[in-house]
């Protein structure tokens, strides 16, 4: 049935199908396995699901960040991303260059930001308002 | 503590600075970051820090014209008192939802920028936290207690709780309190007590009646 409509229509559907906003946990840890499961059944279901996994994401580590920024960069996923939770800690020191370029090349359309930040060199808030909007 | 707050912005600059963010919610804590220039969030509406010094020059209707939702909770010290009453919060009252103020007790810190608020919040006071004072019980209009008891209804210390709250409506000064509803937890609705706890309940509502405050009941654990 999925595999007869056309990709227009696969787009607007998807996000229908993943729970949204109930309260009960972080959207993205409501939506990854639906997606991941998605992104299984076909390569073209997996165009469309792999993408919205980054609608709602956690970064805890200055490594995911950076392999997130280049994952979006490779697949132009800039417009992707709703709702990001950024922590640091002391072992896991963000960069405020490689938040910075984050932020203006992957927060395309971002709507929620949450950011924990102790440590490191100052992040520059000037950028929030260089996010574009979509 | 030095902030240093944006000189007024003219329109043409505010133009220049405006944002096509879709920023609706922004969550800030820690003190690691640097507003060097003035900003315009225009879509966003809900916003929490931890860190009043640099937030601070941001907290006007001009820069967050959309906010509709703050969070105080770094309100705690005198110097954070000092920096938002320096500042254009003031402004932003009439556009804010009634604000989440979980530390009632900082009332005595911020006399003037956070009344006109007063009137539209919902205060929080947690028992497990100390300092409880009778002064800011004035203040509020609603109330809402937390852990009158601790664990164990018939526990001693949990009964001073309820004594130290019935002598505080006691000293309350009819003419200035605007304290009208006490919110306790829905367990307090039919209380399981000894006989020496249900006398300190008693003169408890006793209290609660000569000061005319109601209490509701809500499940504080849901």
């Amino acid at each position: 049935m999925l595999n007869s409509l056309p990709d227009e229509l696969l787009h607007d559907i998807m996000p229908h199908e993943i729970p949204d906003d109930d309260g009960c946990a972080p959207s993205a840890e409501r939506r990854a396995p639906t997606l991941r499961a998605l992104s299984l059944v076909s390569p073209r279901l997996k165009l469309i699901a792999q993408p919205l996994l980054f609608k709602g994401i956690s970064i805890k580590s200055p490594q995911q960040l950076e392999g997130i920024v280049n994952l979006m960069a490779r697949h132009g996923w800039n417009s992707t991303m709703r709702e990001v939770t950024i922590a640091d800690c002391e072992q896991h020191e963000f960069g405020s260059e490689l938040l910075e370029r984050f932020l203006r090349e992957a927060g395309q359309g971002l709507q929620v930001l949450e950011i924990s930040r102790s440590h490191g060199r100052l992040l520059n808030l000037a950028v929030l308002q260089e996010l574009p909007s979509t | 503590m030095n902030v240093l707050f944006f000189a007024p912005i003219s329109a043409r600059q505010l133009k220049k600075n405006s944002s096509f963010t879709d920023l609706d919610t922004l969550h800030l804590q820690g003190s690691r970051y640097l507003l060097p220039r003035p900003i315009l969030l225009n879509t966003l509406r809900t916003l929490q820090f931890s860190d009043t010094s640099i937030i601070a020059p941001l907290l006007d209707p001009v820069y967050l014209p959309s906010l509709e939702s703050l969070s105080l909770f770094a309100v705690e010290t005198q110097d954070d008192a000092d920096i938002l009453s320096a500042s254009r919060a003031i402004h932003l009252v009439p556009q804010l939802y009634p604000p989440e103020f979980d530390n009632v007790t900082a009332i005595d810190l911020t006399p003037t920028i956070l009344r006109p608020i007063f009137a539209r919040t919902l205060f929080y006071y947690d028992f497990n936290t100390p300092s409880f004072s009778s002064s800011w019980m004035q203040v509020p209009v609603e109330l809402r207690i937390d852990n009158l008891y601790g664990n164990s209804a018939s526990d001693t210390s949990d009964f001073r709780r309820l004594r130290r709250l019935t002598s505080a409506l006691n000293a309350l000064n009819a003419d200035m309190c605007n304290l009208r509803i006490l919110i306790l937890d829905v367990t307090m609705e039919e209380p399981c007590l000894t006989d020496e706890g249900w006398r300190y309940w008693d003169a408890f509502e006793d209290a609660l009646l000569n000061t005319g405050i109601r209490i509701v009941y809500e499940d504080q654990w849901a």
